[in-house]
């Protein structure tokens, strides 16, 4: 039997303590649980249950605390894992992939990729308010029809790399594509632009755009009703 | 261009609006020459469909004249007579090649907001609220047809508009309803709700090789005309235990079959109803599925239930233990238009159904908010009503 397991764990997202504050938290809190219990009495078991919390908060990463006054030490990360069936054979999904450039057609938070040489090409994406975020990536890794792999490079904006997966579809259906993608910030600070734009990505609009991925290989066209005609009261 | 549109619950307008454009390179421009007015509107006209907004233009069945194509549009050109059924399907993806076309995966751009209410999206409709693609429909002069290659039916000049307009939507759902029965000869087959697409199932019903049609209503004329038109033992729930009737009919089995053909605004009577009334107004229930209930409990040991009517959302005392223990299939769904209108056009065509019998009122589309009004109280006879542009 083949057992479901999520390749890729999502990132938690109530997350909001950094990693070495987690390590600390819980070595501080152990040592504090420790002593509490072996003073015994109130104020030990005072110090007992402190230490304790300390533990559990470093050890799930999340702080009441730092929840109710709005405070995150934890680096913000995008973490993306999607996947969906195209009725088209692999090789059609994966030339279309391929060729970079392609991207904009049906990510619209990615306004630009422009293909530098075989490997590299350079990314362009706009925050909310018009704002622009860019980064060089290479492939790291590619097997025709199989999967292709990218990364940023370094000194960019935005520290990001994907993979998106290729696979024949059981039941003559086509093809399952999976995309893996993760947005991290680079080193400590980031740029307000930075943050706008991992404000605005969401798995719903990942989905989206995956499904007008699926529109364009399946009808050549993105649906849409935009643009339509409808009734509007004098005024309206 | 002059569109019927909606304005709110029992609240519509004719109104000026610009022509249609082509969007897409698979769209037509359609010049409507008769629309319809089906019960499934009347849900939107009564409130009862969520994420309808001000200014939608109603209408999913309807026929013109192709007047614009865009540059991918094959098989049809300027001056083609057609038909269009209410499904928006893009005739490319998985659903779609299996001939499921009410399910088409490409023709709803709002699927995230039929995903979170279903699971998955269906196709768009036209002009049936944003969860089905908020797209424009066609009670109005002009209407743009998506994928025109897999969205429109060409129509042969001795089929009259009146018979072509009942094949975009109830004739085809009414030949499903009964085709979801898997009627053997000699079969028996209730129908609840003697409208026109319980009506059109009732003659699909006798079609496909039933030998007993029986019809449940209220309204005497709907009754009269099920027994005129297919023949149909006419039972009138306000005047007989329909269980009991049932039973008595045949035999004490129940009837092999029973189609839904009333869906979410179900009357009924008694505890059930007062019920439905109460879970609908405090928003607790979103249908009403009195009719639904009693096809379940009538239906014979082993028998299908098949549902025509439109739902919406959820509804509660559904006897799942009837079904269950009784092994009963149930069948539904939006139907797959383009699947059933080759078919019945010729049907239509060789004489040997009109459908058009069901029509009862003509208005002129400026007339749109009165034809709804005499369609929804069903004043003076109406079953079918049909707008001219």
């Amino acid at each position: 039997m083949t057992r479901y397991e999520p390749r890729y764990p999502k990132t938690g997202k109530d997350v909001n303590v950094g990693p070495s504050e987690r390590l600390l938290s819980v070595l501080l809190g152990g040592y504090m649980a420790a002593r509490g219990v072996r003073k015994g009495r109130l104020g030990g078991l005072a110090t007992a249950l402190a230490g304790g919390y300390l533990m559990y908060r470093g050890s799930t990463g999340r702080c009441n605390l730092y929840e109710k006054i709005g405070v995150s030490t934890a680096r913000r990360a995008i973490e993306i894992d999607e996947s969906v069936i195209i009725n088209r054979p692999v090789h059609e999904i994966y030339s279309y992939w391929r060729n970079l450039g392609n991207i904009p057609e049906f990510m619209r938070h990615i306004e630009e990729v422009r293909v530098i040489d075989d490997k590299r090409s350079h990314w362009v994406a706009s925050a909310p308010g018009g704002i622009k975020v860019e980064w060089d990536a290479e492939i790291t890794g590619e097997r025709e029809n199989e999967y292709i792999a990218w990364k940023s490079l370094p000194f960019s904006d935005i520290e990001s790399e994907g993979m998106v997966e290729f696979s024949t579809a059981p039941g003559h259906r086509g093809t399952e594509l999976r995309v893996h993608m993760i947005y991290n910030l680079p080193g400590d600070g980031a740029s307000a632009p930075v943050q706008r734009l991992l404000a605005a990505i969401s798995f719903r609009q990942i989905r989206e755009e995956l499904r007008r991925f699926k529109q364009i290989m399946e009808t050549g066209e993105v649906p849409t009703t935009e643009g339509q005609v409808r009734g509007r009261a004098v005024g309206e | 261009m002059k569109a019927l549109c909606w304005y709110g619950k029992r609240d519509l307008r004719v109104m000026e609006v610009p022509e249609p454009e082509i969007l897409g390179p698979r769209d037509a421009i359609v010049r409507v020459s008769l629309s319809a007015v089906c019960g499934s509107d009347l849900h939107l006209y009564n409130g009862h469909v969520p994420s309808m907004e001000r200014g939608d233009i109603l209408g999913h069945e309807f026929v013109g004249t192709v007047v614009d194509v865009g540059g991918r549009v094959e098989g049809f050109r300027p001056g083609d007579r057609v038909a269009v059924p209410f499904t928006i399907s893009c005739g490319r993806c998985f659903f779609c090649e299996r001939e499921l076309w009410s399910l088409c995966d490409n023709s709803n751009p709002n699927a995230y907001a039929a995903e979170a209410l279903y699971g998955y999206s269906p196709a768009g409709i036209y002009g049936y609220s944003h969860l089905f693609g908020g797209y424009a429909g066609g009670q109005a002069e002009y209407v743009r047809v998506p994928f025109a290659d897999s969205g429109l039916l060409k129509l042969p000049e001795s089929v009259s508009d009146e018979k072509a307009v009942l094949l975009c939507d109830v004739f085809p759902t009414g030949y499903m309803a009964a085709e979801n029965c898997s009627i053997q000869e000699g079969d028996t087959v209730a129908v609840w709700g003697a409208g026109p697409v319980g009506l059109l199932a009732m003659k699909s019903a006798s079609l496909l090789g039933a030998e007993r049609v029986i019809a449940i209503d209220r309204f005497p004329e709907r009754l009269g005309l099920a027994s005129r038109l297919a023949d149909a033992v006419a039972l009138n729930y306000e005047d007989v235990d329909v269980d009991e009737a049932l039973r008595d009919i045949t035999g004490g089995m129940g009837p092999d079959a029973c189609i839904d053909a009333v869906g979410m605004e179900a009357h009924g009577k008694g505890h059930g109803r007062v019920y439905d009334a109460v879970k609908n107004k405090l928003r607790a229930e979103t249908d009403r599925p009195t009719a639904l209930r009693q096809a379940i409990l009538a239906c014979r040991k082993g028998g299908t239930v098949s549902i025509a009517g439109a739902y919406a959302g959820y509804v509660d005392k559904v006897p799942v233990g009837a079904a269950f223990n009784k092994g009963i299939t149930i069948k539904g769904g939006q139907t797959h238009v383009q699947k059933y209108m080759p078919r019945l056009l010729n049907l239509v065509e060789d004489g040997k159904a009109d459908p058009s019998d069901v029509i009862t009122h003509s208005f002129g589309l400026e007339e749109g908010p009165i034809a709804y009004e005499v369609f929804k109280h069903k004043e003076d006879g109406c079953v079918k009503v049909v707008l001219k542009p």
